[in-house]
């Protein structure tokens, strides 16, 4: 296998790393501060404890998993200041194409996510005269977060995907 | 307009030249799947890219790119 291959190989192989690693870390922590921010289960139940440790544990693996990637993913970048026409074979234009295939997504995938926020706030307010999902501010900061890099990596990685 | 589309003999003159994918990609500084997608005609190259395929296979341009659907 030449390195050109090798190394395309092992930058897919970061990205899915990141993309999980990110996705359950930030999935899980939103997911319980909503859980907690709407009162679901009791804040003082013994249940809420033993899940809240659990959550913990799952956030802190899923952390250091993207960590341990992102930081593969930035020794692999360096790597390839070295060799010029390497980094040019993994960067040619069928890859930059489908990079920014991913962004175009992502871009409107984020926008999709905003006027669904906008509505949530609105609609029942407005129809039901009631209040729509509660959702703190932190969590939307987060929920855009998660939105844009799983749909941006995970467009990427569909878009340069072999039949 | 017709809707016209790039098709190739890549594969033909891969096998000619006894190529793999993975070889014509190194020779043309480009990763192995995007020899596989050109020569599924799920990515059109641009001319720099096409050109320099054409030269390694020694032939020119229109014998390995050609029009389809026209």
């Amino acid at each position: 296998m030449s390195q050109i291959e090798r190394m395309n190989r092992f930058r897919k192989n970061l990205l899915k790393g990141i993309l999980w690693g990110f996705g359950i870390w930030t999935a899980a922590q939103m997911i319980w501060t909503g859980v907690a921010f709407n009162g679901i289960i009791s804040q003082t139940s013994y249940v809420f404890e033993i899940i809240s440790r659990f959550i913990q544990f799952a956030v802190y693996a899923s952390i250091l998993v993207t960590i341990f990637f992102s930081l593969k993913y930035w020794r692999y970048k360096w790597s390839l200041r070295k060799d010029p026409q390497i980094r040019l074979a993994l960067d040619d234009e069928r890859l930059r194409l489908s990079w920014f295939k991913a962004y175009r997504f992502a871009f409107f995938i984020v926008v999709s996510m905003y006027i669904f926020l906008f509505l949530n706030d609105w609609i029942p307010a407005i129809v039901f005269h009631k209040q729509g999902i509660s959702i703190p501010q932190d969590t939307q900061t987060q929920l855009t977060l998660l939105v844009a890099v799983l749909s941006c990596v995970g467009a990427f990685l569909h878009y340069s995907r072999e039949e | 307009m017709e809707d016209v589309s790039l098709g190739n003999y890549i594969k033909v003159h891969r096998a000619r030249k006894n190529l793999t994918q993975e070889e014509l990609a190194g020779l043309v500084g480009v990763t192995r799947p995007t020899i596989n997608f050109i020569e599924n005609g799920r990515f059109v190259p641009s001319t720099l890219l096409a050109l320099k395929i054409a030269r390694i296979f020694e032939v020119p341009f229109e014998e390995v790119f050609f029009l389809e659907g026209m």
